[in-house]
């Protein structure tokens, strides 16, 4: 199977799978506009992406590669309504709240949709059910509160 | 670098994560902070426009049902409030009531209002009139029948329908006939109305869609015959009107163009031929102001199914039409 070098922003070098790294519509897209996938010993450079956010992220894609690519935002939509899967819901159980964020960020500039969701539905989870003051408290949010009561 | 905060992140990011709430959950987070109240702002500015406070919604407290209309009240162009419970609630929902009186004041946009309520209804109506300053439609379906006279107060109120108007002595009409008199455009009452009351509404010359129940002869000629400028005339329980109370309808309100008429026994086919003689006799004299063709809807009359068959009906499509329910 054909391997593929990806480049942390602090210099540290992956190698995946080039399927697992086209989880990535934005590596996938930079893969072949570029030529790259011809090139072995290509290394793509991620510069948005720590070393540690990127080995989450290459984990999280080595495990979904596999999976039936979503063909639009509306199928996406779907499956937002479902649940999350068990290695999922494992897999983002062991992240902090840092990286949590970290692996949001990276999902948004890689453009992997599956990640994305999984992080916003994380996030709105811890959301859920609370008070304005208890998220604020949750997210160590430091703004004056509205003038409201709660 | 690896201590990144929920403010690091983008508003697509955030907007994703809003989608996931349900909607108090998402008043909650719009009351976190400025920013989060910008990301809710921008996923719905164009929510909410029309909003039925349906039944669930019920379960949210006094404070929460404040924040939601607080954030969303002035984006609110119609709205329908019932109290009535169905089969998943079987106590009457009195406590919507008092969450009415306290959401008004953010109601301000407001143009179509539909009240199902009974409970507290006179300090609703109160509430209304302070604040809906942009109300133009009414709705009241309700077994009550509280002093209604402050409507008049709604200075662009051109359409109400109350299906309960019960009490003689309620001032609303008058107080429209001395005030305002050319302000209701459309005027449904779903009860049968007393001369007393009948009256004033003869006043209300701005009145081109009326809609009544059980009228007396009276009332058709002594009210619904004043009002000059009525297109469209509704009559559910027609029995005490008789077949040249409609005729004199038809040939003086010159522009009405569409004729419901439920329960008349009275009515037959000759009413049909009349009505296709007296237009035709204006479309030849090219005095017809009406639009055509007329529209004639029945239910519960003497005329016979294959009316439309019968000449010259037949052949009179494009001055009437003829719809038997």
């Amino acid at each position: 199977m054909e391997r593929i070098k990806l480049q942390s922003s602090d210099g540290e070098i992956f190698e995946t799978d080039v399927q697992a790294a086209k989880c990535s519509i934005t590596i996938k897209t930079m893969l072949e506009d570029c030529g790259l996938d011809e090139d072995d010993n290509a290394v793509v450079p991620l510069s948005n992406v720590s070393s540690n956010t990127l080995r989450n992220v290459i984990h999280w894609a080595e495990h979904h590669m596999d999976d039936e690519p979503s063909l639009d935002d509306d199928e996406a939509e779907s499956l937002s309504n479902g649940m999350i899967s068990s290695w999922d819901k494992e897999f983002i159980s062991k992240v902090d709240q840092a990286m949590l964020f970290q692996l949001m960020l990276a999902a948004n500039y890689l453009d992997i949709k599956g990640l994305l969701e999984l992080t916003c539905r994380t996030v709105a989870k811890m959301i859920k059910g609370k008070t304005s003051a208890e998220i604020r408290q949750v997210f160590n949010i430091r703004q004056h509160p509205f003038d409201h009561g709660q | 670098m690896d201590s990144l905060h929920i403010m690091d992140m983008p508003d697509e990011c955030l907007l994703r994560v809003l989608q996931q709430l349900d909607v108090m959950s998402q008043c909650n987070f719009a009351f976190t902070c400025q920013r989060f109240m910008c990301i809710y702002e921008m996923m719905h500015r164009q929510h909410f426009r029309c909003f039925t406070w349906f039944e669930p919604t019920n379960n949210w407290t006094a404070q929460q049902i404040e924040a939601f209309f607080r954030l969303n009240g002035h984006k609110m162009r119609m709205l329908s409030v019932s109290d009535l419970h169905d089969k998943y609630f079987e106590q009457p929902l009195l406590s919507k009531a008092n969450h009415m009186i306290n959401v008004c004041v953010y109601l301000k946009n407001l143009r179509s209002l539909i009240l199902c309520i009974d409970h507290k209804l006179p300090d609703i109506i109160i509430e209304v009139c302070k604040h809906l300053h942009k109300l133009e439609n009414l709705v009241i379906d309700c077994a009550s029948h509280p002093n209604y006279e402050f409507l008049v107060l709604l200075r662009r109120l051109k359409s109400l329908d109350i299906d309960y108007f019960v009490n003689p002595r309620d001032k609303l009409f008058q107080r429209f006939a001395e005030l305002r008199p050319d302000a209701l455009e459309h005027l449904r009452i779903g009860s049968e109305i007393t001369m007393k009351q009948g009256k004033h509404i003869a006043y209300l010359r701005g009145l081109t869609l009326l809609n009544i129940y059980n009228p007396c002869y009276h009332f058709v000629n002594g009210v619904v015959l004043q009002l000059a400028n009525l297109r469209v005339l509704s009559i559910t329980s027609a029995q005490q009107l008789r077949d040249h109370d409609f005729r004199h309808l038809i040939m003086h309100l010159k522009y009405l163009a569409t004729l419901y008429v439920i329960q008349c026994t009275d009515l037959g086919n000759d009413f049909i031929f009349f009505i296709i003689q007296h237009l035709k006799g204006h479309e030849m004299r090219s005095s017809n102001c009406r639009r055509l063709p007329f529209h004639l809807e029945l239910s519960g009359t003497c005329v016979s199914d294959d009316i439309n068959e019968i000449e010259p009906v037949n052949s009179s499509h494009s001055v009437l039409n003829v719809v038997l329910r």
